[in-house]
């Protein structure tokens, strides 16, 4: 009997003898289709490991900022002042359509993987693999070989989705550096100006005059960003942000942004993204309920304030963050403060910044 | 064989507990009395199966207000006295969910003052700052709306604070404290009071006719409310757009601050709860609108008539809380409309049927069965001979166990679905599943000892299912989730498990009968009849098992289709997986000879916690795939069953060892128990 | 009596004239009895209790790992005594079974019940067994009109030594588990005479994120291109939330050295993990990458289309599911995968398990991909158990009715 109630244990010793650590070696040599892999070789350490853009600052050279691009203006097609800080290095437009827009981009780094994903993306598609990418068209831009790439359906890369649109890339690669032209419209339009498009690449040079005040481009008056329609108290030391396309956009200490913006939709789903920036899940009912309420122009608005590791949605990343969103719905829109920036400074400021959202009033 | 201590102590049980059942009734003020007569019974019948869209489907107004209730009262029904100046009070005032819901629209100024709230830790009060006069007198203390009002924005912050914290990971639901789930509970209590209200909130605004423009729509009024709006909604358009380019004229008075309000409803929707089926080009839309969705529409002039209709007949019926027979006739033509809605929407089929199924209340009439059927069977030990009284309790448990049947398929029908897709569900089915498992083990071996478990069984289990209906709080018809969407598997893996689960605590009760019976009565009972419990609970043990055995693999074969893998070591598979494993252990220890009758039946009585850890526990443990529910009565209850079946097993052990066995004679009589002649 | 002789020797008992039984048949008998199997039974009961009350702390797929995927579990989490895991229980399980429940046991009319019921016990642990030693399942998650052709581990890391040449890349790989408690220590050496270099793993991290050194920054981990691993604290709860990261240096057998970062990126459709810390040896260019243990698929899938549908006014989903066009050679064809239906297809199985969405608002579909060879095993098994123990059982429920219709007339 005592034999057989101590059975039970032989068997695990054995097995348990049996377990031990074997040396590290290779597994035997795998082949893999390269298109399976599309893998990016010669990436630098920083580019690999998404650093370049983080604190949003730009990633070109400071080299940059000093040129000016000009191009050939094609018949029928009007040119902007460019806007450097949206990596609008030139910008031109087909005249009397707003909703066109061409611009150059230079020097924007995370390569072309990371940028043509992004391109595909706009229109809902999947990047090809390189092979598919080299077959492209092939363009000149700026002295370099490059290629073209033709989209046409749905362009998402604003708030709001836009059906029938089309658009023309030109882009060429060196490094990590990616430099393009994008033409965006409705799709009609881009299909009658493509040739015009293809000019237009051709002829875009480096300007050698001295970068030429804005208004003596050809074509209507320069459209600065619009006077704001809101105005605020602010707190001394805020740095209003110049030349941004955001309204009431300041800085606040030595990265946190501040700025009002608005958007179509749904107050739930904007939670959502906002949360899935600080790496949360969608909020529930009760949690939706839940959250502090405040007044943001005369309207009930919800306070969203996280504190995590932030990651926006073009992929800016910022450790130990503070995201401070006071969001409510203005009729069929959402108008929104957000407060971004390190959990450090945002915090001893936090009742200040709600301070002032609460000072935000309508112009006249 | 004339006395059993255990069924009479079973009496002590049974009065003690009615006694508990009394209660203090908490005074409300007379002064705030505005309904001077009870509602219609029949009227309240007849709203109480209003359709309604809430939680993604359409339920008749009496299950809404039943668990809202439920949720934020602790109890079935709504008890007060009115007491006046001088300190009399009334006979007491008992509301049903319906009732209370109908005064919650129509007569809030009083409903406002009904003791609603249950507050079970006073510290949630201090935590939200509100006052009380008076030490507390009971385990939990009742607030009326107004007397909560006051805190609710420091309830909101709170409670804010808690899902905060949790959202950022900083802490765990499950590990919330006493208060800060007595914070949160309070808190989603008064949401769904408030969502109440919510369905006619707008209807009793006053909208001032200012300015010529409206008085020309409303030509002698001096304010109209939101139906009179919605009604004119075309006409008020046109003269919006009339005074678009002109705001400042003084002709147009009010109307865009009116505007500006209609937008606000508009907006906000007013659709947690929705009463208005989409109609029309909307037809397909499955969400249902709230008054909020109708505003559009009305002002576009193309609200359906049947909308305009139902919104008229709400806002009749909430400005004639004075005058009844108005209010009557009001709230009977909202119910007609909002029948012919949800009608036209195909909507409407079974909610008459589940209003039908709640007034009948089949399960709760079983206990009318199964109560007095263990009144007989009690009386039976007491006249063994007696085959009258095991006729009795034969047909009463028959009646009772046929109840639970009727009110389990009614529920199918219902839901269209198999008869278990969630917690409250296992309980009916497991009712019925034991007392037809116990009844047919009667009428193979007429030992009398199954037809006793029977309704004790029966009548347990149905008040466990109606104590955890209450404490829930919760829809018991909800929608499922997606992956539990699957007939097939509800219909197969579910319902077998819930077989294999019913089984395991009937035999467990088997064993535990065995094990008092075995060790009190050494000397007086018969052993061919104590045999025969061993028997049956084999047989139960041996049928539970291959119920649970297969039910559990179907389980992993149905998590394989879904989740892709066969096992997961999830808390609710383990469950299950230590209801087999005790089961087959206790099968072969018995086969080698490891435990004789002593032994195999303690084991069985233990695998009863076995079942409730599996079946209720791993839920509380809020974690795994299968955490459908947390609930502290739960909990509770769980503690009791364990300590009392221990008790019972440790009993039953002490008497075995202390009670000495007289001369090994033969049993009184000789003749077996049960043993029909 | 001392003189007493006889001429034959003693008759020995009856029960010793038989062969004596040999060791062999002893140990047989213990392994197979019916004792073992309810001591293993409830061992593996008490395993099963055990690995239910760590999931308060643990995640389930942590709790699988330590408690019935192990050779030895905690008996009380945090303290040091173990006792044997679920892996040696269910062998031994198996054994006694097989040997006790099976071979041993008398073949009879009245055993066909318990025989049948036997086996498709054995092919259930069978399963479990194969599905342990040879499954693999991972993730695949999809944009619409993305197209996928390999799915990703959940949890294990591995790091892959890659080399490209034309349009084929070869790869070769060192799972996460051999090396990683070394390169907590020190060094990890992954090595093979073959290659021209050895490379050494350190600082492995389970969860951590790069960043940047700037000067205000002091760091104790290795700084490579002014980048750094950062330490998080590990969530073991929800594991798949862990980013791992490590060092590599790359030593030439001439001694020159290449020193790289290696990091883990989360696993979103939107996260590409494709660029390897590249190093050139020998006018070969390699790289080495740490990502979630990749297979591919031998079909592709596109999502053409992703549909989740909530309960009218709840966030309740009432269903998703996902329709793809299968790529397989030159045949397409189009699928729709959904909850509780999977698509099954060349060994592997694609399961909707979940959706998501990306950074930008686009909401993926995410599919769950196994590939186990047991994976009907199972089933099969369900059937064979449910019509063993209907029978048995059935035939004493019979036999019990008909001794107590004979009681009642006798």
């Amino acid at each position: 009997m005592m034999l057989r109630s101590l059975l039970p244990n032989v068997p695990f010793l054995a097995l348990l003898a049996a377990c031990g650590d074997s040396a590290s070696t290779w597994s035997a040599e795998r082949e893999v289709a390269a298109e399976k892999r599309n893998l990016q070789w010669d990436v630098s350490t920083r580019n690999r490991l998404g650093l370049p853009e983080m604190g949003g600052a730009t990633p070109q050279p400071a080299a940059d900022d000093a040129k000016a691009w000009t191009g050939t203006l094609p018949s029928g097609w009007e040119a902007l002042p460019p806007e450097p800080a949206r990596f609008r290095h030139a910008l031109w437009r087909v005249a009397g359509q707003p909703d066109t827009e061409c611009y150059l981009t230079v020097g924007v780094g995370g390569g072309l993987r990371q940028n043509a994903q992004r391109w595909y993306g706009q229109f809902g598609q999947t990047m090809p693999d390189t092979a598919a990418m080299a077959a492209l068209p092939a363009i000149t831009l700026l002295g370099k070989a490059g290629h073209l790439i033709e989209f046409a359906g749905t362009y998402s890369s604003g708030p709001v989705p836009r059906e029938g649109f089309a658009a023309l890339l030109a882009f060429t690669v060196a490094g990590d550096r990616v430099d393009s032209v994008k033409f965006t419209g409705p799709q009609p339009v881009v299909a009658a100006h493509r040739q015009a498009f293809l000019d237009l690449v051709a002829s875009i040079r480096v300007d050698t005059a001295p970068k030429a005040p804005t208004a003596d481009h050809a074509g209507p008056a320069p459209t600065a960003p619009a006077p704001s329609q809101y105005e605020i108290a602010v707190p001394a030391g805020w740095a209003p942000v110049a030349g941004s396309s955001r309204d009431l956009h300041y800085k606040i200490g030595e990265q946190t942004e501040f700025y009002l913006s608005g958007m179509g939709g749904d107050l739930r789903p904007m939670l959502d993204i906002w949360r899935s920036e600080m790496g949360q899940g969608p909020i529930d009912e009760a949690g939706l309920a839940a959250l502090p309420k405040v007044s943001l122009l005369g309207t009930e608005a919800v306070v969203l304030d996280q504190t995590g590791d932030f990651t926006s949605m073009t992929g800016r990343k910022l450790a130990a963050a503070q995201s401070l969103v006071v969001a409510g719905k203005q009729g069929a829109a959402i108008t929104f403060v957000k407060c971004v920036g390190p959990a450090a400074e945002v915090a001893p400021q936090r009742e200040a910044i709600l301070q002032a959202i609460a000072t935000i009033r309508r112009k006249g | 064989m004339t006395r059993h201590p255990f069924f009479s102590s079973l009496w002590l049980v049974l009065l003690a507990a009615l006694a508990a059942c009394s209660r203090p009734v908490p005074p409300v003020g007379a002064e705030v009395r505005l309904r001077q007569q009870p509602w219609d019974p029949a009227l309240v019948q007849t709203m109480a199966s209003l359709p309604l869209q809430h939680e993604g489907r359409v339920k008749p107004l009496g299950t809404l207000a039943a668990f809202s209730l439920y949720f934020v009262h602790g109890r079935r029904d709504l008890q007060f006295v009115w007491r006046d100046q001088d300190g009399k009070d009334s006979p007491k005032v008992t509301l049903t969910p319906t009732e209370f819901v109908l005064d919650w629209w129509i007569y809030p100024q009083q409903a406002v003052d009904y003791p609603l709230f249950r507050i079970e830790n006073r510290q949630v009060l201090d935590a939200v700052e509100l006052q009380r006069e008076g030490g507390q007198k009971m385990d939990f203390d009742w607030l009326s709306y107004r007397q909560l009002a006051p805190a609710r924005e420091k309830l909101r912050e709170q409670a804010g604070a808690i899902v905060d914290r949790e959202r950022r990971g900083q802490s765990e639901s499950r590990n919330r404290s006493p208060v800060e789930r007595g914070v949160m509970q309070l808190w989603n209590q008064l949401v769904v009071v408030e969502d109440l209200r919510a369905i006619v909130g707008p209807l009793a605004w006053e909208f001032p006719i200012d300015g010529q423009a409206l008085q020309g729509l409303f030509p002698e009024r001096t304010k109209v409310q939101l139906a009179d709006l919605l009604q004119a909604g075309g006409q008020f358009s046109e003269l919006v757009r009339q005074f678009g380019d002109k705001p400042q004229d003084p002709a147009a008075g009010k109307l865009f601050e009116v505007a500006q309000d209609l937008k606000a409803i508009a907006d906000e929707g007013y659709d947690t709860i929705a009463l208005f089926g989409p109609l029309g080009e909307q037809q397909a839309t499955r969400r249902w609108w709230g008054l909020g969705g109708v505003v559009r529409p009305a002002l576009a002039g193309k609200a359906a008539p049947e909308h305009l209709a139902i919104a008229s007949a709400l806002q009749t019926a909430l400005v004639s809380g004075a005058d009844v027979s108005r209010r009557d006739a009001a709230l009977r033509d909202l119910h007609r409309q909002a029948v012919a809605v949800a009608t036209q929407r195909g909507e409407h089929g079974k909610v008459e049927l589940e209003s039908d199924y709640y007034r009948w209340s089949l399960h709760y009439q079983s206990l009318h069965w199964f109560l007095p059927g263990f009144l007989v069977v009690a009386l039976m030990w007491l006249w063994p001979r007696n085959r009258l009284l095991w006729l009795g309790g034969l047909a009463l448990s028959t009646i009772g166990l046929g109840y639970v049947i009727a009110d389990v398929v009614l529920r199918c029908v219902i839901r269209d679905r198999p008869p278990i897709t969630n917690l409250y569900d296992t309980f009916l089915f497991i009712a019925a599943t034991g007392v037809g498992v116990a009844l047919a083990i009667e009428l193979i071996n007429r030992r009398r000892v199954a037809l006793s478990i029977a309704p004790v069984f029966g009548a347990v289990v149905i008040m466990l299912a109606r104590a955890f209906e209450v404490e829930d709080g919760q829809d018991t018809m909800k929608q499922l989730q997606a992956v539990l969407d699957s007939n097939y598997w509800l219909a197969t893996h579910v319902t077998t498990i819930n077989i294999g689960y019913a089984a395991g605590m009937v035999g467990a009760m088997f064993g535990t009968t065995w094990l008092l019976l075995a060790s009190f009565g050494k000397n007086v009972l018969d052993a061919v009849f104590l045999k025969s419990i061993v028997r049956m609970t084999y047989g139960i043990t041996a049928f539970g098992l291959t119920f649970a055995v297969v039910g559990t693999i179907l389980g992993g074969v149905w998590a394989n289709d879904s989740w892709g893998r066969f096992w997961g070591w999830d808390t609710k598979e383990n469950g299950a997986l230590l209801i087999c494993i005790a089961q087959v252990a206790l099968l072969h220890a018995r086969m080698s000879g490891m435990v004789k009758d002593f032994g195999f039946c303690i084991a069985a009585a233990l695998i009863g916690p076995v079942v409730a850890f599996s079946w209720f526990h791993v839920n509380l443990l809020g974690v795994g795939l299968h955490a459908y529910g947390f609930s502290e009565g739960t909990q509770a209850a769980l503690s009791w069953y364990y300590t009392l079946q221990s008790g019972l097993i440790l009993t039953g052990v002490v008497a075995w060892a202390a009670i000495p066995k007289a001369d090994a004679r033969p049993a009184v009589g000789g003749e077996p128990v049960g043993s029909a002649s | 009596m001392t003189t007493t002789t006889m001429a034959t020797p003693p008759a020995l008992p009856k029960a010793a004239m038989a062969p004596p039984r040999s060791l062999a048949t002893a140990v047989l008998g213990l392994v197979g009895s019916m004792e073992l199997s309810v001591y293993l039974l409830l061992y593996l009961g008490l395993l099963t209790f055990l690995g239910t009350i760590a999931q308060l702390e643990l995640s389930a797929y942590d709790a699988q790992k330590e408690y019935f995927e192990s050779w030895s579990a905690p008996l009380f989490r945090g303290y040091w005594i173990r006792i044997p895991g679920g892996l040696p229980t269910m062998i031994a399980l198996f054994c006694n079974l097989l040997i006790g429940g099976v071979i041993r046991i008398r073949w009879q009319k009245r055993t066909i019940g318990i025989l049948i019921t036997h086996f498709g016990m054995l092919l259930l642990l069978l399963a479990g067994w194969v599905k342990h030693a040879w499954s693999i399942s991972g993730s695949l998650a999809l944009f619409e009109g993305q197209q996928g052709t390999t799915f990703v581990s959940f949890h294990e890391w591995e790091v892959a030594l890659v080399r490209q040449d034309g349009d084929k890349v070869f790869e070769r790989m060192v799972p996460a588990e051999a090396f990683a408690a070394a390169a907590l220590r020190g060094l990890a050496r992954i090595d093979d005479p073959a290659l021209p270099f050895a490379v050494d793993l350190h600082h492995w991290l389970e969860n951590c994120e790069p960043a940047a050194k700037g000067p205000m920054v002091t760091t104790d981990m290795p700084v490579v291109d002014g980048v750094y691993l950062r330490a998080v604290d590990v969530d073991l709860l929800r594991r798949e939330r862990n980013f791992a990261g490590c060092y590599a240096r790359v030593t030439e057998r001439g001694g020159a050295t290449h020193e790289g970062v290696l990091f883990g990126w989360e696993n979103r459709p939107e996260v590409v993990n494709d660029s390897p810390f590249t190093f050139t040896v020998a006018g070969q260019r390699y790289g080495l990458m740490l990502r979630r243990k990749t297979w591919d698929l031998p079909f592709s899938v596109r999502l053409d289309k992703f549909m989740k549908r909530d309960h009218p006014g709840t966030v309740t989903p009432m269903d998703f599911s996902s329709e793809v066009t299968v790529f397989a050679g030159d045949q397409t064809w189009p699928v729709r995968i959904f909850m509780n239906n999977p698509l099954r297809r060349d060994g592997h199985v694609l399961y909707q398990t979940s959706y998501g969405m990306a950074r930008d608002g686009r909401m993926y579909s995410a599919l769950e991909v196994a590939q186990n060879p047991s994976d009907k095993w199972p089933e099969y098994a369900c059937y064979v158990i449910a019509v063993g123990l209907v029978w048995h059982f059935g035939r004493k429920l019979l036999g019990y009715v008909k001794s107590q219709q004979q009681g009642a007339h006798a």
